[in-house]
């Protein structure tokens, strides 16, 4: 591991000062979870290290409109379980609950969640050539071990996707993140935030060098607006999603009056399915209507050799999300829904 | 994690238990905790292989004895009385 020096940041502003005035390679550091894997792993090596878990960015606010903001050092922990997320974003907190486990919640920021890196075999390989690690390298995972990457969205570069269950949830909320950098203030909607990997997959978002990640807001949702989170792992706990599916339902007696969709798991960002969410603006409610969107969604996916499976899957438990919101009682299902045993693959725990 | 459920905070496996997302009222653990949410509590924090099925007993076993104490009935004595905690919690 290359030696570096880290630094606590005391305010915002300090925070992209040190980077700017900081070597090229600088880094800010949020909970690590992420990150200090890939500084033992040699894919990262920052020279230094901006710890912006201090920053006065710690705190979950209720908005005069109804919505929520949070702060990007709240730990993945504190946003599940807070109070005004679990009543009226049951998607988030079920969606945060999902990842990783209880330890690594409590340490991993808002923040540095929507920034962690793929989990891609070859990105965390330094023996492999990887395009987003060294531009130019080549794509082994093309040809080789892809099972669980992309459906939608890849390139000749990188079929990587995105590991966050949380960013699949805030992107169906259509939740905006405020970033602070060099040229000043500015906020991203989530589902612009992270970019697909076309010629350079490097970038995983369209941040730029020095900007921080200072909040997440959240709109408000309509009254009786119904949210939930539904995962499929290989076990039943502390792994990525295969395919994931946030959704954010509003019904007009048996019209579906607001329908937001994003698919986990299965794309280099978190995938919304604008096509399934068309569809069903305005449409019926039923289960036919869900499949039919579902299906209109999937044929656009360009699955690789070995991750066709995942074409049927993402289907069908959009099918099953939508349903189970559809029934559930308005404000959402605060609980996730993973638990049915036979939905999990394999299972080597 | 025996703290956190009686806190009322939500897991994967459960959500949230009572319904009531807002509720602090403290609980027995032992009123919820089922198997299946132990292992979802405890997963990640220790070692999954030969153990695990005894680790899960204990964890019932103290998340009962907390709630016998909370009764204010028999004191927690460290051995499972009639069947064995991980039977007791078994599905």
């Amino acid at each position: 591991m290359r030696p570096f020096s880290y630094q606590q940041a005391t305010g915002t502003r300090s925070a992209v000062d040190a980077f700017t005035g900081g070597p090229p390679d600088a880094m800010y550091l949020g909970g690590g979870t992420n990150l200090v894997d890939l500084m033992r792993l040699g894919v990262a090596e920052p020279e230094l290290l901006i710890d912006v878990t201090q920053l006065p960015h710690r705190d979950i606010e209720e908005r005069p409109d109804g919505g929520a903001r949070i702060g990007a050092a709240v730990r993945n922990s504190e946003a599940a379980v807070h109070p005004l997320i679990r009543q009226r974003y049951p998607v988030l907190s079920a969606a945060l609950l999902a990842g990783a486990s209880g330890q690594l919640r409590n340490m991993a920021t808002v923040g540095g969640n929507l920034l962690q890196r793929t989990r891609c075999g070859y990105f965390q390989d330094v023996s492999k050539p990887c395009n987003k690690r060294q531009p130019g390298s080549g794509c082994p995972a093309r040809e080789g071990d892809h099972h669980n990457l992309a459906i939608f969205g890849h390139s000749q570069t990188c079929v990587a996707t995105h590991p966050s269950d949380m960013a699949v949830a805030l992107a169906a909320l259509d939740a905006i993140v405020e970033a602070e950098g060099p040229g000043g203030q500015r906020t991203i909607p989530i589902p612009g935030l992270h970019r697909l990997p076309d010629a350079d997959a490097t970038r995983d978002t369209v941040l730029q060098p020095g900007e921080l990640i200072t909040a997440v807001e959240l709109p408000p949702l309509p009254p009786a607006t119904r949210s939930g989170y539904r995962k499929v792992r290989e076990r039943a706990s502390f792994s990525f999603a295969v395919v994931s599916v946030a959704a954010v339902l509003g019904l007009d007696g048996r019209l579906i009056r607001d329908c937001r969709i994003a698919l986990g798991g299965v794309a280099h960002t978190p995938w919304r399915a604008n096509r399934a969410e068309a569809a069903l603006r305005g449409a019926p409610a039923t289960a036919e209507n869900f499949r039919a969107a579902a299906e209109t969604e999937l044929a656009e996916a360009q699955p690789l050799r070995d991750n066709g499976y995942k074409v049927p899957l993402a289907r069908d438990v959009l099918v099953r999300t939508l349903i189970d919101l559809a029934e559930s009682p308005p404000g959402g299902r605060p609980e996730n829904t993973t638990a049915p045993d036979g939905e999990t693959r394999g299972g080597r725990a | 994690m025996l703290g956190e459920a009686a806190e009322g905070w939500p897991s994967a496996v459960t959500g949230a238990p009572r319904g009531d997302a807002g509720a602090t009222a403290r609980r027995a653990p032992g009123e919820i905790l089922d198997a299946d949410e132990i292992r979802e509590r405890m997963s990640g924090n220790l070692c999954r292989c030969g153990a695990y099925p005894n680790i899960v007993a204990a964890i019932a076993d103290v998340a009962s004895a907390g709630e016998d104490a909370a009764a204010g009935r028999s004191e927690p004595t460290g051995e499972p009385a009639g069947a064995p905690a991980g039977e007791r919690v078994a599905r």
